[in-house]
């Protein structure tokens, strides 16, 4: 089963494809998912009553300002709402998108192939596990190699009886302080990386110290760096010399909240979170100091209020309006082409294992 | 042209107050306006499609990220929805509002005092003139005299009939660069500050020259700049 004819190629839900093919990529967002009972219930009850209220237009503000969660809001489950988002994608020149949705938060495989026949864009489907308040309730009992042997089997036979091949070894959730749990999935994913050279891609903690912590964990137990995506940095890491250091580890560096302008942020009351002006400065600087080969980006997409349909901005809104917005800044064209495509067609590309 | 005694009072678009009546206040709002004048319409013909389209969920997020200006979303004319979402203010211990609304920008005097007693806020109507785009057909012709006398008007008499009264000169439109009938008005208002008393409030642009010179226009004619 060694490499399962993966090597050198991207994996999508339909196969794998060349590098080449793959074109403009987004490589961290989510395109059928499930995250309530990620957040807390509130426990005033008007607060409660709008948990459960199917999502309206008279809720996106409260739900944008991050006031209070929604269930409806936390689930992208309707197959001809996703096809026509993905479509949008397409439409301002979108080629591949990678559905960072794990085990714990609705993953869903046949959907996403789909998705993928309906559209044409290939996807590119996630494996490993979500934050440990998402973790299977046996996940104490499970042993590393277990988990280890789990992953593999989503990324060279396919997820159970669906056969569709996972392409990313995420997100693999890791919460502040990391869990112990946590720290086994890390070990057991950089695992299954050395026995199928998928590449990883990680979200990170709520703290600055989190991404160096992780990155520890993962060298530790065999994994590559440099097939590495560490997600979320724009909530994550502000100060430029821990950025630099991640940088120096040879990891994809990714910016993935593009879109989401307010800087409240409920998960992390304490951080305020880039807005685009600021993701597209930092980029700037990380192009100037050597490291544009190692930048990929994306929306992150995960609500209802950030689809097109419910008022938000959408899988396109990268190409849409950050990439006139890059020019205006003076951008160098090759510069968007690497983030826009070279970068995520490397970091998604299978390695030889081992 | 002295009526009623403004000083040291609050004027509201229901009588002066206190100061210490007002409560928590919000300085620049709109409640009732149309910026449909003021907006430049785009070339392309789906995104003017869009501009002249009825407002719609799916619409939003191409008008919040900037991409596109919608003639209906920057209406706000429906009375029974102000008097709603003025109440949400008045819920969250909001007490009073300025109305920033200029002659240009569709000011509303009765509407205000409609939306004011619907809600028991207290609404501080504005007066003077917004941006160039927005003024009247015949600004070319008008004397910095006739506009001070119509803005002091608008604050000791009220506008027109209605007998609704003006509690701030503003937002006074400023463009960049300023052409000359923003200047005009500008001094004009300087003017009016001096006969009422009243605040003055600016709309700028963000950029530094023009700064300097609105507080030129300002200084030898203003008593005290509250821009």
């Amino acid at each position: 089963m060694k490499g399962a004819g993966q090597v050198g190629k991207v994996q999508t839900v339909l196969g794998p494809i060349e590098p080449d093919d793959l074109g403009i990529t987004m490589t961290h967002e989510h395109i059928l998912g499930s995250f309530d009972s990620v957040f807390p219930i509130p426990v005033e009850a008007s607060y409660r009553g709008r948990l459960e209220t199917p999502f309206r237009v008279d809720l996106m503000g409260w739900i944008n300002h991050g006031r209070w969660p929604n269930s409806d809001n936390a689930k992208l489950d309707d197959i001809p709402t996703l096809i026509e988002e993905v479509g949008l994608y397409k439409q301002f020149g979108g080629s591949g998108l990678v559905d960072a949705t794990n085990i714990g938060i609705g993953r869903d495989p046949i959907g996403l192939t789909r998705i993928s026949r309906a559209t044409g864009v290939h996807i590119i489907m996630g494996s490993s596990f979500y934050v440990a308040s998402r973790h299977p309730s046996d996940m104490d009992d499970r042993t590393e190699e277990s988990l280890t042997e789990q992953m593999v089997g989503d990324v060279q036979r396919g997820v159970g009886v669906t056969r569709v091949r996972s392409g990313v070894l995420g997100e693999v959730g890791c919460s502040f302080p990391l869990h112990t749990n946590e720290k086994k999935v890390l070990r057991a994913t950089a695992q299954a990386q050395r026995k199928t050279g998928a590449p990883i891609l990680v979200h990170p903690g709520r703290d600055q110290s989190c991404p160096a912590e992780i990155m520890e964990i993962l060298q530790d137990s065999g994994a590559d760096l440099a097939r590495v995506i560490v997600g979320h940095l724009d909530r994550t890491l502000f100060n430029k010399k821990l950025i630099k250091e991640l940088a120096e580890t040879r990891c994809f560096l990714e910016y993935d909240i593009f879109g989401q302008e307010v800087s409240y942020y409920p998960p992390a009351p304490h951080v305020d979170i880039m807005n685009d002006a600021q993701r597209l400065s930092i980029i700037e600087w990380l192009i100037n100091e050597g490291h544009g080969g190692q930048i990929v980006v994306g929306h992150d997409i995960a609500q209802k209020a950030h689809l097109v349909k419910y008022g938000g901005h959408g899988y396109g809104y990268f190409l849409e309006y950050m990439v006139p917005r890059m020019r205006i800044k003076g951008f160098r064209e090759e510069d968007i082409h690497r983030i826009l495509v070279e970068n995520p067609n490397r970091a998604l590309t299978f390695a030889e294992p081992g | 042209m002295n009526g009623v005694s403004l000083v040291g009072k609050v004027q509201t678009v229901l009588g002066p107050i206190e100061p210490e009546a007002l409560g928590v206040t919000m300085t620049h709002e709109h409640l009732l306006s149309s910026f449909e004048g003021v907006l430049d319409a785009p070339e392309e013909a789906s995104r003017k499609a869009q501009h002249d389209a009825q407002l719609s969920m799916d619409l939003l997020g191409q008008f919040y990220h900037g991409q596109a200006e919608n003639t209906h979303n920057y209406k706000l004319d429906d009375i029974p929805t102000i008097i709603e979402e003025v109440g949400l203010y008045k819920q969250f211990g909001g007490s009073a509002l300025v109305d920033a609304t200029s002659i240009g920008i569709a000011r509303d005097p009765v509407g205000l005092t409609r939306i004011s007693r619907a809600t028991g806020v207290h609404v501080i109507m504005g007066a003077s003139f917004y941006v160039a785009a927005a003024h009247p057909n015949d600004m070319n012709d008008r004397s910095e005299e006739s506009l001070a006398e119509e803005i002091a008007g608008d604050v000791v008499k009220g506008v027109g009939s209605t007998g609704v009264r003006s509690g701030v000169m503003g937002e006074v439109g400023c463009s960049w660069p300023l052409p000359p009938n923003e200047r005009k008005v500008l001094r004009a208002t300087a003017r009016a500050q001096r006969i009422t008393g009243a605040p003055i409030l600016i709309h700028q642009v963000e950029i530094r020259p023009v700064q300097r010179r609105l507080w030129k226009c300002f200084w030898m004619r203003a008593p005290t700049c509250r821009g």
